[in-house]
């Protein structure tokens, strides 16, 4: 399969410029020891990450393919829609709104206005906590814009 | 993989709180045994069936299977090429996630090993 799967994501952006052992692994990624370690003997095969037997990190160097296979635009989007299908299904702690709206022009601007704010407090806000907050501690955020016509089309397949 | 541990990959699937002993209760089989199949003991084929038809009661799985081979037929007919590999990468990436959940065999070595 190209691409990552969600959960090898979250295993790689844990080994972000770190060298970690198993344990640390496990524990930033709130991800259970048996499958993490089978997350990690596939990246492990996938030359993704590499190991000393005790110590795992991201391979200096990847190639061009391994870099498409990690920043290639189709599959980040599969990623994003597991994350946001998981969220949706969760029974418990679950705050989503979808709706459908009607915005005058001047509402709409002043909706993108309000959307680039957020984006650019959520930006400052990661930048000032990273670093004391690990993985599995962090919030999964979404938001979006989208015009009826495509979407529609997209779904009929017109 | 085999039939066996394909069969009892399904079976912890469906009953994914049982313990050995439950297991043992359900299936009528001795526990000791149980603990031996579940650790990779050739099943005897009366074992299997008794599995089998554990699996099939529980899910009517026959039912949901050829209802998913219904929908890809009709798939086929009305989706894209692209749309057919989005469904088909769709389900790969589930299925590969989900298969991390399978019991390892390894060995892993521990800081305090």
């Amino acid at each position: 399969m190209k691409g990552l799967t969600s959960i090898e994501r979250i295993v790689m952006d844990v080994l972000d410029k770190k060298k970690l052992i198993f344990d640390q692994i496990s524990l930033e990624s709130g991800i259970k020891d048996n499958i993490v370690y089978n997350i990690l003997q596939s990246l492990v095969m996938r030359e993704f990450i590499r190991t000393d037997g005790f110590h795992y990190w991201v391979k200096e160097n990847l190639s061009q393919e391994q870099l498409q296979e990690l920043h290639q635009k189709e599959y980040r989007r599969f990623e994003a829609l597991e994350m946001i299908e998981a969220h949706i299904f969760q029974e418990k702690e679950r705050e989503f709104k979808f709706q459908r709206i009607a915005l005058s022009e001047r509402d709409e601007k002043i909706f993108k206005a309000m959307l680039y704010n957020l984006e650019s407090f959520l930006k400052d806000a990661h930048a000032s906590s990273k670093e004391i907050t690990p993985i599995s501690q962090r919030k999964i955020i979404f938001w979006g814009l989208g015009e009826h016509q495509p979407i529609l089309d997209n779904l009929i397949g017109a | 993989m085999n039939l066996q541990n394909r069969t009892i990959n399904r079976y912890k699937n469906l009953f994914p709180n049982d313990t050995m002993r439950e297991t043992s209760h359900r299936t009528g089989i001795q526990l000791t045994r149980i603990f031996r199949l579940f650790n990779g003991k050739p099943m005897k084929v009366k074992e299997l069936e008794v599995f089998d038809e554990l699996i099939r009661s529980q899910m009517k799985d026959q039912a949901i299977l050829e209802n998913i081979y219904q929908l890809l037929q009709e798939a086929e007919d009305l989706f894209t090429r692209e749309e057919m590999n989005h469904l088909a990468h769709s389900l790969e990436r589930r299925i590969k996630a989900r298969s991390f959940k399978r019991k390892y065999f390894g060995y892993h070595t521990t800081q305090s090993a």
